[in-house]
């Protein structure tokens, strides 16, 4: 089932990503770079997922009023956002959850199913998101022997769970990773190591 | 980016919900430093001054070279260098033009200029490439 994208007042959808939870567990590196416009926006959507990974980056340029565009995710992953740039203000239909969030904020999140709504300002936007099949999910978490207080347990029973009520904020070592990630020069299967 | 991902899970499964950001405490700020790191993005290959940004983008001197830092993990003229390097690693890879118009073309104000940089870099000077 893919990712979508559609207006939220024409209902129209503008874009759409067929991404499923099989694709993601792919051998090899799968890139998707893409541009598209909407509204008085415009945006543009990198992906990349391996082995139960998925790494996202979308930066949108709003050039007029106040853009909104709900989203429709049904890769069933936990979900780690990164707001990197703009405020913005974004509401969770599986948690029953709004949030005002400001550029250097990131959380986390489960739902098998997500159906979000998104409010840009005029300007640009910049959101980073790690996303981990469940499976991806708990073997990192045995490896590291870590514990996310509740979190995890939500995820392990498949109830929606956000890890915190208030965006928490993006530390540098944190911002230092994305921007390797982002700026990675390898390519092919360096690139996916 | 297999390891780099565990990483950051790994800093998330570790991190404290504390600020020990030094520099950069408002998003406002934040922003700023993003946008000024786009325009050095776009525009490396032209002068750059670090007063004539700060008026631009209405932001300290100590907030632009500390908060730049703190975020991007490199000074502005570092960033600024290392663009206008790579950049320079593409057209010698091109070889369309010689030593002396990369190192115009990328903001150079001369070949040896460049060189000396660019050795500094990479460990070779542009000639064994080109």
């Amino acid at each position: 089932m893919p990712i979508i994208f559609n207006h939220e007042v024409k209902k129209n959808v503008f874009y759409t990503n067929q991404l499923s939870t099989d694709k993601l567990c792919s051998d090899k590196l799968i890139e998707t770079n893409e541009d598209f416009e909407f509204q008085d926006a415009n945006m543009n959507f990198q992906n990349w997922y391996f082995d139960g990974y998925r790494l996202a980056n979308s930066i949108l340029n709003n050039t007029n009023n106040i853009v909104t565009y709900n989203i429709k995710n049904d890769i069933d992953t936990v979900k780690f956002y990164f707001n990197r740039r703009g405020p913005a203000a974004i509401s969770y239909d599986e948690l029953g959850k709004k949030f005002s969030i400001q550029s250097g904020q990131y959380n986390l999140l489960y739902s098998s199913e997500l159906n979000t709504q998104v409010k840009h300002e005029k300007g640009i936007s910049e959101m980073f998101s790690l996303q981990l099949t469940r499976k991806r999910f708990f073997s990192l978490m045995d490896e590291g022997c870590m514990v996310m207080n509740g979190f995890s347990e939500e995820v392990y029973k498949d109830r929606p769970v956000i890890f915190s009520n208030n965006w928490l904020h993006i530390r540098p070592e944190i911002d230092h990773c994305i921007h390797s990630i982002l700026t990675c020069q390898y390519i092919k299967e360096m690139k996916r190591l | 980016m297999e390891s780099k991902s565990n990483e950051l899970f790994v800093l998330l499964s570790n991190m404290q919900t504390n600020n020990d950001e030094k520099f950069v405490k408002r998003p406002s700020e934040r922003d700023k430093l993003y946008s000024i790191k786009e325009y050095l993005e776009k525009n490396y290959a032209n002068p750059i001054n670090l007063h004539d940004i700060c008026t631009m983008f209405g932001i300290n001197d100590f907030k632009l070279k500390n908060g730049f830092r703190e975020i991007f993990q490199t000074s502005v003229i570092g960033f600024v260098i290392n663009k206008r390097l790579e950049a320079s690693l593409t057209l010698l890879a091109e070889r369309n033009l010689n030593i002396s118009e990369i190192a115009y073309q990328t903001g150079y104000s001369s070949p040896q200029h460049f060189s000396k940089s660019f050795k500094r870099k990479y460990g070779i000077s542009p000639s064994q490439i080109n």
